[in-house]
């Protein structure tokens, strides 16, 4: 399912979002690259005095001045701490001033939805980050929005044009916010092919992850009836969508906490479907962190998918109805679901 | 008779030109250094209540200064987001340059905004606010002895271009 329609070329994204937050000797260096080497960046990472990394298919690459790719480190070029402060400045927009809300979670989210982390010296105040300052490690991370990526899940999780209450179980890194973004996104929009009519989503993007705002504006398409807000706490934010929004289904990443939970229960209790996301490998892996153990133990979700690595970035394992424990994938096919 | 007469006045107003663009010169520095102290302010809100980045900044205040000062601010926005590589500081040190040689601002202006430039953007929000504090108190400094250097010399220049018109051409005849 990766690679399947709509993916922004490699090229546009490094040429319009990435090249420009670089240094200028090493925004050519990586001009330079063949774009078919590239096609499965992950990352661009950058640590003083030492060799320019990236990071295709999960493997490391180091880039030479010139622009090949080697994995010799002394031919490598070797990032130097000024190539650090300019690319600090530039991913600031040259305003650190106004990024120091992002720079105590460590990380800015730049135009295109990509993510930049940063680790430095932390300093502390009233044992709170107060901010990092001489940034030593620069991680820039290709964000990849994957439209369609959701078209093997719809079908599973909404029974007689209702969304059913799901839950993405998935390891890191196997495509789990790829895969809410675009369940979002196809709900938001409406589904013909299943008959489903465009509903209002509210989004809880407490990491700006899913949509990628930046300054307001998503950079990812989440549908045309998606309200985001932006950096908010998940339970503060999903009863904020309740009561204000007045969306059909609320859509949030990575619950966990206790607060979480009760704002679940109060959607669902209050008619609203939720869809979330957690991090696990299986079901029995999650039930031991408490709070989601009591939304299981009491049926609050209609269907649990689970996401693994195994089998490529994305694939899903298992759906499960909850309230018989059955694998759906294997026993049931798409079929019409809104009849 | 006529030619000399022509000449003659054709000498005086020109002597007198020169004293009154030197004149000039003291005359718009006070205001310009005014002026440059009000973007400054408007750029102190901006981050401090704004948090806006540092090109929209600029290119706010460039439409809402002195238009005698708004170029600089223009330019800076212009070259941050055009240029690709361009840090903060050598944005605003390149359309420094430029201004620096329009206007009527002195060497040691000049150099005050050099040093205000080189913190531009690249700290935290205290910080921003100490540096432009420290660049508005120093230009303040300037315009107050700029002030004083206008009253001494603005009327000496214009005096002086008259009366050696005057006199040169006296002492042609």
């Amino acid at each position: 399912m990766v690679g399947a329609r709509g993916r922004k070329s490699i090229e546009s994204i490094l040429q319009k979002e990435i090249l420009p937050i670089l240094p200028l000797h090493i925004a050519m260096s990586i001009e330079s690259i063949d774009a078919k080497h590239l096609i499965n960046l992950e990352e661009i990472r950058l640590r003083p005095m030492k060799p320019l990394m990236l990071s295709i298919d999960n493997e490391d690459y180091m880039i030479t001045g010139d622009g090949r790719i080697t994995r010799t480190a002394h031919l490598a070029y070797y990032v130097t701490k000024e190539d650090i402060y300019k690319t600090f400045q530039f991913i600031s927009q040259c305003s650190v001033y106004s990024f120091e809300e992002e720079l105590k979670n460590g990380y800015i989210t730049i135009a295109g939805g990509h993510r930049v982390g940063f680790s430095g010296q932390v300093i502390l105040e009233n044992n709170d980050v107060k901010t990092i300052k001489n940034i030593s490690g620069l991680n820039i991370r290709i964000a990849r929005e994957i439209i369609g990526a959701a078209d093997k899940v719809l079908p599973y999780i909404v029974d007689k044009c209702q969304v059913l209450n799901t839950l993405i179980i998935s390891p890191p890194k196997a495509g789990k916010t790829t895969l809410l973004r675009d369940l979002v996104r196809q709900l938001s929009d409406g589904i013909d092919r299943l008959g489903i009519k465009g509903m209002n989503v509210g989004l809880v993007d407490e990491r700006s992850e899913i949509a990628c705002c930046y300054e307001g504006i998503p950079q990812n398409d989440v549908g045309m009836r998606t309200d985001v807000l932006d950096g908010c706490p998940k339970a503060r934010g999903i009863m904020m969508l309740l009561r204000s929004m007045s969306p059909d289904v609320i859509a949030t990443d990575e619950i966990g906490r206790n607060e979480d939970a009760r704002a679940i229960e109060e959607a669902i209790n209050a008619g609203v479907a939720i869809i979330a996301t957690a991090h696990g490998s299986s079901l029995e892996d999650i039930k031991k962190r408490p709070a989601i153990r009591k939304l299981i133990d009491r049926n609050f979700f209609d269907r649990y998918i689970i996401l693994s690595k195994n089998s490529g970035v994305g694939n899903i394992e298992a759906i499960l109805e909850s309230a018989t424990g059955r694998n759906l994938i294997i026993t049931q096919g798409e079929g019409d679901i809104c009849g | 008779m006529w030619l000399k007469l022509v000449g003659g006045i054709l000498v005086i107003l020109s002597s007198s030109m020169i004293g009154f663009i030197i004149a000039g010169s003291y005359k718009n520095r006070p205001t310009t250094l005014r002026n440059l102290q009000v973007a400054l302010s408007m750029l102190e809100s901006e981050i401090n209540y704004g948090h806006m980045p540092l090109p929209q900044a600029l290119r706010s205040i460039s439409k809402k200064c002195d238009k005698d000062v708004a170029d600089l601010f223009a330019q800076t926005a212009h070259y941050l987001s055009s240029r690709r590589g361009l840090t903060a500081d050598e944005a605003w040190e390149m359309s420094l340059k430029e201004f620096f040689l329009n206007s009527n601002i002195a060497e040691n202006d000049y150099e005050i905004l050099i040093a205000f430039g080189k913190y531009l953007g690249s700290t935290d929000k205290q910080d921003q606010i100490k540096n432009i504090r420290l660049a508005l108190d120093n230009l303040r400094q300037q315009e107050l002895s700029s002030i004083h250097e206008k009253e001494k010399n603005e009327k000496m220049w214009r005096y002086l271009g008259v009366l050696s018109g005057i006199m040169i051409v006296l002492l042609l005849y």
